[in-house]
């Protein structure tokens, strides 16, 4: 049909104004504060799981309803709802709080010095909510979007339609709400959702839509295991480890320092974290269970979470410390690192970490089909791994003395950074000490000192 | 007279729009953070000037054009015209004028910032930018960077009070930029080379600091912030860094 002319532009010219009606619509709700409901989301299985029980779909049924029966949704995580072994190996530091358990996404495992510390910076980051609870300007109080959880119970006090005689009470309450907020396992996911999610991934699995631009790669949480930690023995990370990713960073990664948020926000994040490290180790090792047995027993998934959880309550007791002063990195301890480093007998770092440290180490690397080099050894997760530059001074487990001694001690986890400190020689005697691993240390350091630089135009 | 009406219209809109913003703007602090560093109000004079010229001449040019169509209405068929001297060298050398004057208004103040002693003294602390975050790096008792005893900071950047700090600016990776509101200060970093740039914060405090040039998918997360403390809790705070950076981890026992 033809139209005249007038008619056709009026047709071309719709759908170009219903977008800008849209766009305007859109615009208007979201100035209005309207908000719509999150559709539900679900933890997807494993790759691992998929691939390997790919003709088994009831097992996979089973598995995928064990574990949601156990942790629950992304948007409803929760720790499984055990009898009381479970509470018996959660043994909070703190017993004076057994209603704030760890598992129940309360803050339980923290000491009092903790506590008030994030205290203090619960009052330094809802300054201006507490100001308004002073002034009984309930109406107004936000704390912010990635906690719902707070903000419900915020709401809920302001909308208390109580008499005078309670107005200290309900005062003294949100105040006490906002000061010793501890975020529930629930913001924590939100939080998660918001910051974390685009590179590691809605299950933890370091999947991501942002992983495939990243080198080095997002960590995968499933295996449970931790590259940079403070602890020997390849343990399960200790909060204060995954605290120290969030609020330090891993240099030279795209994983940044995550201090823009509040220090009850970070310890949540750790917390959730351990909940997806937890639940995806739980669904390896039902994988395997079925692999082995050809059916799983009906306690299957409740005894592989007993027996996860206790290797991270394992955890504190492996913790590297060093007993005296860090000796101070004279002329001679350098020299004397320099030695042991390139010694093939003792601690052999020459041979992947390169004569002058450059990460170019003959042992790291072997020839490819195509005649290229390329790297010798993949880590715990399959990527390929290149050892460190140190001139560079860049270290992602940080770069303190006892930061270096701690890697060169008890190694890198997942990676062919061996755990010097537990090697053994042919006498089956330690193979480096204690005073020779600062020599080391102090060498490492030394070849990323460069008095000149800055001061270069 | 519907399009006289329409003008009419608009005006009252432009008005109406103007005041308004005002009140909001005004009502809801949305202005810059007030300056705090020596500079800061040097370069808030300029920026009100400016201020002020652009809008005179904002107003001007729409009240002519309101006035035109309210003037000269549909009926009326446009007249074209080439070259008219007068007019021509009316708008070119009016704004050239006033350009040539605010370059050299402003000539003293960025010697200020990019060219005085000040910016080229001895720097307190090398900012390293890189996708997504900032480090700070401090050369330790000794005073000298690139020593043992140098310590590194993520996110917080803690400054003397009423004192010239001078900032080394490197980056790791591609080009950033640092920006603290508070402070009036802005400077490019470029990988590659060592930028300076020197602030003197005259108010203790805690400000924001943030990477104002697109650097990558993380840029909205590569933000800071400066602490400005007195000269006592700085060193004291150095004292207890050097004491972290020399932990043998005991401490980290419960």
């Amino acid at each position: 049909v033809k139209l005249p002319p007038s008619r056709r532009n009026r047709v071309r010219g719709l759908p170009t104004a219903s977008i800008g009606l849209g766009v305007l619509l859109a615009l208007a709700l979201g100035a209005c504060g309207f908000e719509p409901t999150p559709a539900p989301m679900r933890f997807a299985p494993n790759k691992t799981t998929l691939d390997e029980l790919a003709d088994q779909p009831a097992a996979r049924a089973q598995i995928a309803a064990a574990l949601g029966e156990m942790f629950g949704t992304p948007q409803e995580p929760r720790y499984p709802d055990l009898p009381r072994p479970v509470h018996d190996i959660a043994t909070a530091p703190n017993p004076a709080r057994p209603e704030q358990s760890f598992l129940m996404g309360g803050s339980g495992e923290l000491s009092d010095p903790q506590l008030e510390r994030i205290a203090d910076d619960n009052r330094r980051c809802f300054s201006s909510a507490l100001e308004l609870v002073g002034e009984h300007e309930y109406g107004d109080v936000r704390a912010r979007r990635s906690s719902p959880d707070l903000d419900r119970r915020l709401r809920e006090l302001a909308s208390r339609q109580d008499g005078d005689q309670d107005a200290v009470a309900r005062q003294q309450k949100s105040h006490e709400l906002l000061e010793h907020w501890y975020p529930s396992l629930r913001d924590s996911a939100e939080l998660y959702r918001q910051e974390c999610l685009h590179c590691h991934g809605v299950e933890g699995g370091g999947d991501g839509p942002t992983a495939q631009f990243l080198d080095p790669k997002p960590r995968d949480f499933r295996k449970g295991i931790f590259k940079f930690t403070a602890l020997r023995d390849q343990a399960r990370p200790r909060r204060e480890d995954l605290l120290r990713t969030l609020d330090q960073g891993l240099p030279g990664s795209a994983m940044s320092n995550f201090r823009r948020f509040s220090l009850a926000e970070r310890n949540g994040l750790s917390d959730y974290v351990r909940f997806l490290s937890i639940r995806g180790e739980v669904e390896l090792r039902l994988v395997g269970d079925f692999k082995e047995d050809g059916e799983l027993a009906p306690d299957a998934a409740s005894k592989e979470f007993l027996d996860v959880w206790g290797k991270w309550q394992a955890a504190p007791e492996k913790l590297v410390v060093y007993d005296g002063d860090v000796p101070p990195p004279t002329k001679e301890r350098i020299a004397r690192g320099n030695v042991l480093f390139h010694d093939a007998m003792t601690a052999n770092c020459a041979s992947c970490h390169g004569d002058g440290g450059a990460g170019d180490g003959p042992a790291s690397y072997k020839m490819g089909l195509d005649g290229k080099r390329v790297p010798a050894y993949p880590d715990a997760w399959g990527n390929p791994i290149v050892p460190r530059d140190l001139r560079q001074g860049v270290f992602r487990g940080g770069s303190r003395p006892i930061d270096i001694y701690r890697r060169i001690y008890a190694g890198i986890n997942g990676g062919p950074m061996p755990a010097l400190g537990a090697a053994k020689n042919a006498q089956e005697q330690p193979l480096i000490g204690a005073a020779d691993l600062w020599c080391l240390v102090h060498y490492v350091r030394s070849l990323s000192d460069r008095p000149e630089r800055p001061e270069a135009p | 007279v519907t399009t006289r009406a329409i003008a009419a219209l608009l005006l009252l809109a432009l008005i109406a729009a103007t005041v308004w913003s005002f009140v909001v703007a005004r009502a809801h602090g949305w202005w810059f953070p007030p300056a705090v560093t020596s500079y800061g109000h040097a370069i808030d004079a300029m920026f009100t000037w400016i201020l002020g010229i652009v809008a005179f001449f904002f107003v001007l040019t729409e009240a002519i054009l309101v006035g035109c169509v309210l003037r000269f209405g549909p009926d009326r068929k446009p007249r074209f015209t080439h070259g008219n001297l007068k007019l021509e060298l009316a708008w070119t050398l009016v704004p050239g004028t006033i350009l040539v004057g605010l370059a050299f208004a402003q000539l003293s103040t960025w010697k200020e910032l990019h060219a005085s002693a000040a910016a080229d003294g001895k720097p307190l602390v090398e900012v390293w930018a890189s996708q997504f975050e900032w480090r700070f790096r401090y050369p330790g008792q000794d005073g000298r960077f690139g020593t043992a005893d140098d310590f590194e900071e993520p996110y917080e950047l803690v400054v003397p009070v009423n004192e010239r700090v001078v900032l080394a600016l490197r980056s790791r990776d591609v080009i950033h930029s640092l920006f603290v509101p508070s402070f009036r200060l802005k400077q490019d970093i470029l990988p590659g080379s060592t930028l300076r740039a020197w602030f003197q914060a005259e108010k203790e405090g805690s400000y924001d600091l943030m990477c104002t040039q697109l650097c990558g998918w993380g840029h909205y997360k590569m933000a800071g912030r400066v602490r400005v403390v007195s000269r006592g809790e700085f060193d004291a705070w150095i004292v207890r860094k050097q004491r972290e950076l020399m932990s043998n981890g005991k401490e980290e026992r419960r």
